[in-house]
C-alpha cells in the first residue's frame, strides 16, 4: 500500500465481501498447526487469545466448533487457588487482565461454578489502592487498563459492591487530558484503546456523566483518517483494532454517528485476508484473532450485513461480548442517547 | 481452536541444572526434520543449552553489553551462534538458534519455575529481600536453582520480553539493595529495549525498579538533580528508535511527577529537574514536528513548570511563565508554517493556548486582571491572523497542493475547536481572509 503524504493509506478497490466462513475457519483452526517455538511465545497472552477467538465465533454462532470441556479444562487449569486470578497459561502468574478474559469466557459458556468465583472477587478487592487505582497484580502496576478489567470482572460476576466504585470512577477521570481524552496513568496522553477502558469503566458504573462528551467525541472523530481508518493517536497509521476501541467509546456517548460509517466499513473490509481468512492491522498484512474479533466487533456494531444476509450477532460496547449474553447476565450499562449534530 | 488442548501437551523439561534428565534422553529422535519440541528430542536441548551458556558466558565476560540483536545468518558448522564483540560490548545472535535457544530457555524456567513454587512459596511472598541472603546461606541447591533461573529469565527477556512471569522471577529474587544491583538491573532493561524499543513490560519493570530504588534509599533526594538527565539518557534510545513510543514517554512523565511530587525531596533538586527537560525538549521540539508523544510531555511539562514554583519568586515565576508560553506559541507557529501539514503540531497548539488562556484567567489579582484580558484579547487578534495567513495558502499553491491542502485542513479544524473551546474567552475566529475577519473581533 503506498502511504500518501497524510500518514494513511489507499485502500484497494472495490473492498471484498464479508467472509465469515472463511473467518470461522481460520479460529477454528487457531492454534492447531503451531510450531513448538511460536506455542511457546504466544503463550503469555493464551487466555486472552482464547477470549478474542472464542468471542469472535460466537458473534458468527460458532461457538460449537470448540469443544467446551476443553475450553472449560484450560480455564480451571490457569486459576490460581492461593491469590484467586488468572494467568494468561498454566504454570505463569496471575494478573488483573487474564482475569477478565477468564471471566468473560466463563460468562460465555456459562460456567459459573467452573472456579470459586469468591476467591475471583477477593483477587480484585486486593487489588484497589486509596486513590481508586487498581494494581495489575502483586507488583504494583498501576494502568487504567487494570481498572477496566477489575471492573468488568466484577460486574460479570455481580459483585461491584466489592470496590469502591466512586473511587474507581474518581481515578479514571485523573487520566483525563486537555483534550477529553484519557491516558494510561495520570499525565499520560490520550490514546484510543485507554479511552475505550476509561469509557467503558464509566458506563460499567454509570459514571459516563462525568465525561465531556462532545470534548471527547470530537477527539474520537479527529482519529478517522481519508482511508476511513483509525488512528489510536495524531500522526498514526489507521489499524483495525481502532475501529472497534473508537467506535465503541463513540458508542458509548451516543455519538456513533459523527464518524463516516460507510467509510469505515470499507477500511474493515479491506483488512480481511480472502485466502486464509481473519483480519489484518491493514490490508495486506498478516491475520491474527485480535484484529480478526475487532474487526468483527466494528461491523456488529455498524450493524453491517451483506447481500448474501450473513449476519454477525449484536455485540455489547462495553464488554465486547455477545450481546445475548449480557442480557442473559441481566448486566446493564450506561449509554448516552444518540442523535447530537456534529 | 485447539488453543485448549494444546495447552494440556504440558511440556517435559530439561530442569535442573545441566543438559536434559535421564526421562528425556529416551525420548525418540526425529533427526530427519528440524524440530523445536523439547519433549520429544533432546539433540536439540544440548544444542540449545551449548547456546545458552555461550550466552551467559558472553555477560560474564562483558557486564557493560549495550547492544542486542538477532542477524539473519545462516547456520555454520562448528561455529558458536552467539556474536559477542567485547570491546564495544555488542552482543548478537545468529537467527537459526533463536526457536532452539528460545524454547529449551523458555521450558526450563518453567521447571525452575514449578520446583520453586512448591518450596518457596513462603520466600516469594516476602517482601523483605535480606531474606534471600539468609536464604542462600542456608541452602545451595535451591539458591543454585534461583541462579539458574535469573540467567534464564535473563535469555527470555531479551528474546520476548512480553513474558511477564520472567520479569517476575527477577522481582522476587533480585533484591534491589545496592547501586551497583540496581544500574545492573537498569541496563539489563536499557539492552532489552535497544531491540524491543517499544515493549512495555521493558518499561513496567524499570518502574518498580525505581520504586524499589527509592524505598530502599539507593537514590539520595539531594542528588536527584544530577541522576535524572542520566536516567533520561537512557530511554532516549526507544524513544528515538521507535516513533512515537507510547511506553517510553509515558514512563518519562511517571518519573517526572514522581520527583515532583516526593515531598522528601528539595524543592531545589526539582527545579534542577525541570530545567533539564525545558533544556532537552527545546532541542527535541526543533527537530520533531510529528511525534505527538513528545509534544504531550512538552505541555505536561509546562504545565508543571507552571505549579513549581520558587521560592519568594511568585512574581517574576508568573510572568517568566507566560513569557514562556507565548514563546512556545511563537515556535510552533515557525513551525506549522515551515513543515506544513502536521497534526501533532496543532494538538499542541490547541494545548498550550488552551493552558495559557485558562491559567491568564484563573491567576489575577484585580490589578492585573485587566492587563490579562488585554493579553487574552492580543492572543485572539495574533492568532487570527495567523490562522488568515495559513489559510491563504491554500488558494496560491496550487503545485504543492497535498502538503498545503493538509495544513489548510488542520488550521481550519483548529479554528473550530477552539472557537467551541473558548467560546467563554470572547475567542471567536474566523477562516475567511485577515481584512475580512477583523469586524468578528
Amino acid at each position: 500500500m503506498a502511504a500518501s503524504l497524510s500518514t494513511d493509506i489507499i485502500l484497494p478497490n472495490p473492498p471484498p465481501d464479508l467472509l465469515l466462513p472463511k473467518h470461522a475457519e481460520f479460529l477454528s483452526r487457531y492454534g492447531t498447526s503451531k510450531e513448538d517455538y511460536e506455542y511457546c511465545m504466544t503463550e503469555f497472552l493464551r487466555m486472552s487469545g482464547m477470549y478474542w477467538g472464542l468471542t469472535a465465533l460466537s458473534l458468527m454462532d460458532k461457538l460449537d466448533s470448540v469443544p467446551p470441556s476443553d475450553v472449560i479444562a484450560f480455564i480451571q487449569d490457569c486459576f490460581d487457588e492461593t491469590t484467586g486470578g488468572f494467568s494468561p497459561a498454566k504454570d505463569h502468574d496471575p494478573h488483573v487482565l487474564y482475569t477478565l478474559s477468564a471471566v468473560q469466557i466463563i460468562a460465555m459458556y456459562d460456567e459459573f461454578k467452573a472456579v470459586d468465583c469468591s476467591k475471583i472477587v477477593s483477587f480484585i478487592q486486593s487489588l484497589q489502592q486509596a486513590d481508586g487505582s487498581f494494581f495489575g497484580d502483586q507488583y504494583g502496576e498501576v494502568d487504567i487498563r487494570f481498572s477496566f478489567c477489575a471492573v468488568a470482572t466484577l460486574s460479570l460476576l455481580k459483585k461491584l459492591d466489592a470496590i469502591n466504585a466512586r473511587k474507581a470512577a474518581d481515578f479514571i477521570l485523573s487520566c483525563q487530558n486537555f483534550d477529553g481524552g484519557f491516558g494510561s496513568k495520570p499525565g499520560s496522553e490520550s490514546h484510543a484503546g485507554l479511552i475505550y477502558c476509561a469509557v467503558g469503566t464509566l458506563s460499567i458504573l454509570k459514571e459516563v456523566d462525568r465525561i465531556n462528551s462532545d470534548l471527547l467525541g470530537w477527539w474520537l472523530c479527529e482519529r478517522q483518517l481519508k482511508s476511513g481508518g483509525f488512528n489510536g493517536r495524531p500522526e498514526k497509521l489507521p489499524d483495525v483494532c481502532y475501529s472497534w476501541w473508537v467506535l465503541a467509546s463513540l458508542t458509548i456517548l451516543g455519538r456513533q454517528d459523527w464518524i463516516d460509517q460507510k467509510a469505515l466499513i470499507k477500511f474493515i473490509l479491506s483488512c480481511q485476508d480472502t485466502s486464509t481468512g481473519g483480519f489484518a492491522d491493514r490490508p495486506g498484512d498478516v491475520v491474527d484473532p485480535f484484529h480478526t474479533l475487532f474487526g468483527l466487533g466494528a461491523l456488529s456494531l455498524l450493524g453491517y450485513q451483506d447481500e448474501k444476509l450473513l449476519k454477525l450477532k449484536k455485540i455489547n460496547p462495553v464488554f465486547c461480548m455477545s450481546q445475548d449474553i449480557i442480557d442473559k447476565l441481566e448486566i446493564e450499562v450506561q449509554i448516552l442517547p444518540g442523535g447530537g449534530a456534529s | 481452536m485447539a488453543l485448549a488442548k494444546a495447552s494440556n501437551r504440558s511440556p517435559r523439561l530439561t530442569e535442573g541444572l545441566n543438559q536434559g534428565d535421564a526421562e528425556e534422553r529416551r525420548c525418540s529422535k526425529k533427526k530427519s526434520k528440524i524440530c523445536t519440541d523439547f519433549s520429544e528430542n533432546s539433540e536439540y536441548a544440548d544444542l540449545a543449552e551449548k547456546v545458552f551458556q555461550d550466552v551467559n558466558a558472553a555477560f560474564e565476560r562483558d557486564e557493560l553489553i549495550d547492544e542486542f540483536d538477532i542477524v539473519p545468518v545462516e547456520s555454520k558448522a562448528n561455529h558458536s551462534p552467539v556474536l559477542h564483540v567485547a570491546s564495544e560490548h555488542k552482543l548478537a545472535l545468529e537467527a537459526w538458534c533463536v526457536p532452539y535457544l528460545f524454547t529449551h530457555s523458555y521450558k526450563s524456567f518453567l521447571a525452575v519455575r514449578r520446583k520453586q513454587k512448591c518450596s518457596l512459596s513462603s520466600l516469594i511472598s516476602s517482601t523483605n529481600p535480606s531474606k534471600y541472603g539468609s536464604f542462600k546461606a542456608s541452602n545451595f541447591s535451591e539458591s543454585d536453582r534461583i541462579n539458574r533461573g535469573l540467567v534464564l529469565s535473563r535469555t527470555l527477556v531479551l528474546l520476548n520480553p512480553d513474558i511477564t512471569m520472567a520479569w517476575n522471577f527477577r522481582r522476587d529474587f533480585v533484591p534491589i539493595v545496592s547501586p551497583a544491583i540496581l544500574e545492573a538491573e537498569l541496563r539489563l532493561v536499557s539492552l532489552v529495549s535497544t531491540r524491543k524499543p517499544k515493549c512495555p513490560e521493558g518499561f513496567v519493570y524499570r518502574r518498580w525498579l525505581i520504586n524499589q530504588a527509592f524505598k530502599n534509599h539507593l537514590l539520595l533526594p539531594e542528588t536527584i538533580g544530577e541522576w535524572f538527565p542520566i536516567e533520561v539518557k537512557s530511554i532516549e534510545i526507544p524513544i528515538l528508535k521507535y516513533f512515537s513510543n507510547y511506553h517510553a514517554w509515558s514512563y518519562r512523565m511517571w518519573l517526572l511527577q514522581k520527583i515532583l511530587y516526593d515531598q522528601g525531596i528539595p524543592l531545589e533538586q526539582k527545579l534542577l529537574v525541570l530545567e533539564s527537560e525545558v533544556n532537552c525538549t527545546d532541542a527535541w521540539m526543533n527537530t520533531q514536528v510529528s511525534d505527538y508523544c513528545g509534544h504531550h510531555y512538552r505541555h505536561k511539562l509546562l504545565h508543571l513548570l507552571q505549579l513549581t514554583v520558587p521560592e519568594n519568586s511568585s512574581t517574576t515565576h508568573h510572568e517568566k511563565f507566560i513569557a514562556r508560553m507565548k514563546k512556545e506559541l511563537d515556535q510552533n507557529a515557525k513551525q506549522i508554517e515551515l513543515y506544513e501539514g502536521h497534526e501533532s503540531l496543532w494538538c499542541h497548539r490547541r494545548a498550550v493556548m488552551k493552558m495559557l488562556l485558562e491559567y491568564l484567567a484563573d491567576n489575577g489579582s484585580d490589578e492585573c486582571n485587566n492587563s490579562h484580558s488585554v493579553i487574552i484579547k492580543d492572543l485572539v487578534y495574533n492568532e487570527q491572523k495567523f490562522v488568515s495567513l495559513i489559510i491563504s495558502d491554500d488558494n496560491v499553491a496550487e503545485n504543492s497542493k497535498e502538503r498545503t491542502t493538509l495544513n489548510c485542513n488542520h488550521c481550519r479544524k483548529y479554528v473550530a475547536w477552539t472557537n467551541a473551546q473558548f467560546s467563554k474567552f470572547n475567542w471567536q475566529l474566523s477562516t475567511n481572509d485577515f481584512n475580512s475577519s477583523q469586524s468578528c473581533i
